[in-house]
């Protein structure tokens, strides 16, 4: 296709925007006369269209239609439960359905060959002449038993009980003396035996999976007969069915593109300590888990704990692994009415029931307590708790990718299941953010407790990213780690793979004849090559001086600044700093170069490339480090992920529409405020520093893109600053409020740096609460289950603290408790009976109490596992659906 | 009965309330379905109009439109857009008048206004647009009807992309794909007659 053709079509799909937003073809547009007559034209068509006058209906129509309507039944009124009775009937249909299904997969003795392996990979470790078959063809235990036992090899077997063994060490979770347990697991696993009653984890897993896939395929049925008119459901007109099986199916779409995430492999590095990371992990972990700097303590993490690696263990024989694999597993019980009815089970249900609504009228009780109540002072900086691709998540999401490789975990994948609610939040149109005010109540009479929801959305911008200024700096030198040459000329090849027209790219490098290496203008392959072969080579120039990485920062901050183009978009100077790990005592001093290179407009993004960028622990330092210098943070298990890496440091200065945008909320006359959910008041150094960044991205934007800069005093009321906003994103702030009876709740200005429309933006709102019994809508009603949704996430991270104590049977009894008071808000707050998110969040509820219960008595690693994939869960949650972090 | 009261400032981005009003329109509430109705009067109705139905099709489709609006308040997810959720069922209901009708297009843009009855105010915006943009209505109605619905939907009522794939039906894909053949096709008619005829003739 010709660039002609590219140009033309890219203006087509997109209009002009789509054309000048992208560098290479704002260059050919330059030089095509053409191309230009072309856009030109295109712009009068759209001028064109957008003129063609609104088409009104005849005002006798229009009456007609009103009349038509008043003479027609009733509008139907949505019944609290509107499934009534035949929810009951579908509920035991796919209870013994499910039942049934169990049944079938029973087999005594079992040792059918199920797995959710990938095919190819099962097929090399089964027995000769046993097929993938995933629900047929069942082998008696006996005869696996006796070929096993007859000494029959599997070389691929044997191979893969070793990798996996060498994974589960290289995570270093493992205690001393896991070697034969974790081959006797690992072998199981792959030989796919499973058990029902006293079952293995793995099948138990495959059928939690079964049951999922038929109660799905139950719940479409339903739909269908719903369409149909079944009686009992309601009745969709043939118009909306399609609708909501689309939406469903994008969410499907959605959801299994995120379940095929890239895994990394795992270098053969000796495990890093974890408890440090750890110990950070939960300094910095709050409601709304941002890693900010504000929220990283000084680390006083206890000493690493030595874990044996795998390689220690004494070795075990073949024969040990397979007579493991003959071992029953520790006894489960397992709840398949609880967990495969995902809360629906009428069988035993009164019971539960009763808990569930007992739980429900308890919660809501709860938030209507007027009694006993602290408050806070509504005012000062409030900590943003809006933090796109937080570090700290990403990390987690590395780790839990590693996880993911582990036999018998792999296909797990709990935490992927979860999603954060959608917020009934509309796109602005001609604005970078909109602004929403809502309440969970529609009136009130008296003293009482609302809930106010802060509702952000940003606008949907189609935009390449823009012309980059990177100056990557390598740290070379720590000799006990460092970036591997495979990593380094694996990162420089992304780069030069990336490298658009108008891109400045340069290179510095610490340690021996450090300094800077290439410079922008001559960085392509062959300076490139060159440079990295005499780096590689060994040899020290005589006299050569070795750069530390405190200089070396110095000099690809000038190089960063020799570079900066004041009309180029916010965020596109960077300095890249790839790095196994930094020293400790060099961080104050690296952190107060890159805060002052923040502020000055140049970020500072980092490159972890150690065992921790693998293992996704990461240094804390390096995180404090990021923090300062108001970058990303991003893992490189190995040279494969360097392309994506680089291509999402580069793009990540494109996905901002708004920049420094300040909300303020000031509360109505009589109104008390008693907590901003997920967030806290910052202290005064913490609060400067909000400041003095948001200033710095005011004048910054003033001097390069002609937005005048506006800011300054501190304003009345709370205040948050969100320093960037990405497109499509959408975010809620609830604030737990008391209000002393009808009137204005609050009033809420938001102040942005619109980077779409190039001007400071500005949205106010007014929330007034008028006097009376209203009932609650469906607004209002997502407040209120958006508040349900940091109770999940709260409950999410208490049970991972739990399970980190060793505390399995509490941890269990949190995550029940949150599915039954699920479901007894399902059951008690109109419209909620059928709501699919609630639903989705009970069914991963009931799949995280299965799995513990499986798993948890005999597989240490699983816990670890779950420990993780629970506090992602939590971040999940909370998390909007376009703010998932980026590797 | 009053409502929660969220006032934005003119000209800014706010507001969810007409996601309520459905919700409202079931619980009884007079004023709920005519504020919807007036505030989607002329988007629906434009939109049967520029898809080329003729007059007596459009009225008896906008009425159609409405009750079903109506029928259906109670399914409405106040989670989603409202706009999006109407402009399904009126993108619904003219494929389904299409398929079961099998009628011609109906040309407009020439016809006198008056055969669509009383002509509401925005009408006669149609006739100042002049002579220069007459030719546009005609030439949208005349493309293929996917084409036309997407370009409808994005380049006239201004929904983004990806909320029209999702009232339509189809992937974002053939939505940029139908977007880009109706634009052409437009383009090569406004060329068309920009271009002086004979212009290739010798005297």
């Amino acid at each position: 296709m010709s660039d002609c053709e590219t140009l033309q079509d890219r203006a087509l799909e997109d209009g002009a925007r789509g054309v000048t937003e992208t560098p290479e073809l704002r260059e050919h547009l330059a030089q095509c006369t053409e191309c230009q007559r072309f856009l030109e034209d295109l712009e009068t068509l759209t001028g064109a269209l957008q003129a063609l006058p609104l088409v009104d209906a005849p005002n006798d129509l229009v009456e007609r239609t009103a009349r038509q309507l008043r003479s027609t039944q009733a509008p139907p009124v949505k019944p609290a439960r509107r499934w009534g009775r035949a929810r009951y009937w579908y509920s035991a249909a796919a209870s013994i359905l499910v039942m049934g299904f169990a049944v079938l997969l029973l087999q005594q003795p079992q040792h059918r060959q199920l797995s959710t392996a990938p095919e190819s990979e099962l097929s090399r470790v089964l027995p000769e002449g046993q097929s993938v078959d995933r629900l047929q063809s069942p082998e008696p235990a006996t005869e696996f038993a006796a070929r096993e036992a007859t000494g029959k090899k599997n070389a691929e077997l044997v191979a893969q009980l070793r990798e996996s063994e060498r994974l589960l060490g290289e995570l270093s979770e493992l205690p001393a003396d896991a070697g034969s347990g974790t081959v006797s697991i690992a072998g199981r696993l792959l030989q796919g035996t499973d058990t029902f009653e006293g079952g293995d984890d793995d099948g138990l897993v495959r059928k939690r999976r079964a049951n999922r896939m038929l109660l799905e395929g139950n719940e479409q049925k339903r739909d269908a007969r719903t369409a149909q008119g079944f009686p009992g459901a309601r009745a969709l007109p043939e118009e909306l069915r399609d609708y909501e099986f689309r939406a469903e199916k994008e969410r499907t779409v959605r959801r299994d593109g995120d379940r095929s995430a890239g895994l990394a492999t795992l270098p053969a590095s000796p495990p890093p300590a974890v408890d440090e990371a750890q110990e950070e992990y939960r300094k910095s972990e709050t409601s709304s888990f941002s890693s900010t700097a504000e929220n990283l303590a000084p680390a006083e993490s206890p000493a690493p704990s030595k874990r044996p690696h795998a390689k220690d263990n004494k070795g075990y024989s073949e024969a040990d692994q397979l007579e493991s694999a003959q071992q029953a597993a520790a006894p489960v019980v397992r709840d398949l009415t609880f967990a495969g009815a995902a809360g629906d089970s009428p069988s035993d249900g009164s019971e539960r029931q009763g808990r569930a609504s007992a739980r429900a009228e308890q919660f809501l009780t709860d938030l209507e307590r007027v009694e006993g109540l602290r408050f806070k002072a509504a005012e000062g900086y409030w900590r943003n708790t809006y933090v796109p691709g937080d570090s700290a998540m990403r990390l987690l999401r590395t780790r839990l990718g590693l996880w993911h490789k582990v036999p018998g975990i792999g296909d797990v994948r709990l935490e992927q299941a979860v999603r954060a609610n959608r917020q009934p939040l509309d796109v602005p149109d001609n604005a970078a953010m909109g602004l929403y005010l809502q309440a969970d109540k529609a009136a009130v009479s008296g003293v009482g407790r609302v809930r106010l929801q802060v509702g952000l959305q940003g606008a949907v911008r189609q935009g390449a990213r823009p012309t980059m200024n990177l100056s990557v700096l390598l740290d070379l030198s720590n000799n006990a780690q460092q970036p591997s040459p495979q990593q380094v000329r694996a990162i420089v090849d992304a780069l030069l793979g990336a490298h658009q027209p108008g891109d400045r790219f340069s290179l510095t490098v610490t340690g021996a004849d450090g300094g800077l290496l290439v410079d922008a203008a001559d960085f392509r392959h062959g300076p490139l090559q060159v440079a990295l072969a005499r780096l590689f080579s060994g040899e020290m120039p005589a006299g050569a001086q070795p750069v530390s990485l405190i200089d070396a920062l110095q000099i690809a901050t000038v190089a960063a600044r020799s570079g900066d183009d004041p009309s180029a978009v916010f965020g596109s100077s960077l300095v890249l700093l790839i790095t196994a790990g930094i020293d400790d005592a060099q961080l104050p001093t690296l952190q107060t170069i890159a805060h002052r290179n923040a502020v000055g407009g140049i970020a500072l993004s980092v490159v972890d490339t150690g065992a921790g960028g693998a293992l996704g622990t990461g240094s804390p330092a390096l995180e404090r480090l990021v923090a300062a210098g108001q970058g990303q943070r991003r893992a490189m298990a190995q040279p494969d992920d360097a392309a994506r890496v680089i291509n999402a440091e580069l793009h990540a200065a494109s996905r901002a529409v708004a920049r420094a945008a300040r909300l303020r909320i000031r509360l109505g006359p009589g109104v008390q405020l008693i907590d901003v959910l997920g967030s806290e008041r910052l202290e005064e150094p913490q609060a400067e520093r909000v400041r003095e960044a948001e200033r710095s991205i005011d004048q910054r934007l003033a001097r390069n893109i002609g937005i005048r800069a506006d800011r300054g005093e501190d304003e009345d009321g709370i205040q948050i600053v969100i320093p960037n906003f990405h497109a499509g994103d959408s975010h809620v702030i609830l604030l737990d409020l008391l209000v002393d009876g009808p009137g204005t709740a609050a009033d809420v200005t938001l102040r942005y740096k619109d980077l779409v429309h190039l001007k400071n933006g500005v949205a106010r709102a007014e929330l007034k609460l008028p006097g009376g019994d209203r009932r609650p809508g469906p607004l209002q009603r997502n407040v209120l289950k958006n508040r349900v949704a940091f109770e999940l996430a709260q409950a999410a991270r208490d049970a991972s603290r739990l399970l980190e104590q060793g505390d399995a049977p509490r941890a269990i009894e949190t995550l029940r408790a949150m599915h039954e008071l699920l479901a007894g808000l399902r059951e008690t707050v109109n419209g909620w009976s059928s709501d699919r998110e609630l639903l989705a969040d009970a069914r991963v509820l009931a799949d995280y109490v299965a799995y513990l219960q499986a798993n948890l008595q005999t597989h240490p690693f699983h816990q670890r596992y779950l420990v993780e994939s629970l506090r992602y869960m939590a971040f999940r949650k909370l998390t909007a659906a376009n703010g998932e972090p980026q590797p | 009965m009053s409502e929660p009261v969220c006032r934005t400032e003119r000209g800014y981005v706010g507001g969810t309330d007409e996601r309520d009003w459905l919700s409202r329109h079931c619980e009884g509430d007079a004023e709920a379905f005519p504020r919807l109705l007036r505030r989607y009067r002329r988007p629906v109705y434009s939109y049967l109009v520029r898809c080329g139905l003729d007059a007596a099709s459009c009225d008896d489709l906008f009425q159609d439109i409405f009750l079903k609006i109506h029928a259906a308040a109670g399914s409405y997810d106040a989670a989603q857009p409202l706009r999006a959720w109407i402009f399904t069922i009126a993108a619904n209901t003219v494929r389904n008048h299409w398929r079961r009708s099998k009628a011609g297009l109906a040309v407009v843009g020439n016809e006198p206004l008056a055969d669509h009855g009383d002509p509401g105010p925005g009408t006669d915006g149609i006739a100042e647009t002049g002579q220069a943009l007459a030719w546009l209505p005609v030439a949208i109605a005349g493309l293929p009807l996917a084409h036309r619905e997407v370009l409808i939907l994005v380049a006239i009522e201004g929904l983004p992309q990806q909320e029209v794939a999702t009232i339509l039906g189809m992937p974002l894909n053939s939505v940029k794909t139908n977007l880009r053949r109706a634009r052409l096709a437009l383009l090569k008619e406004q060329r068309r007659r920009d271009t002086p005829v004979n212009a290739g003739e010798h005297s």
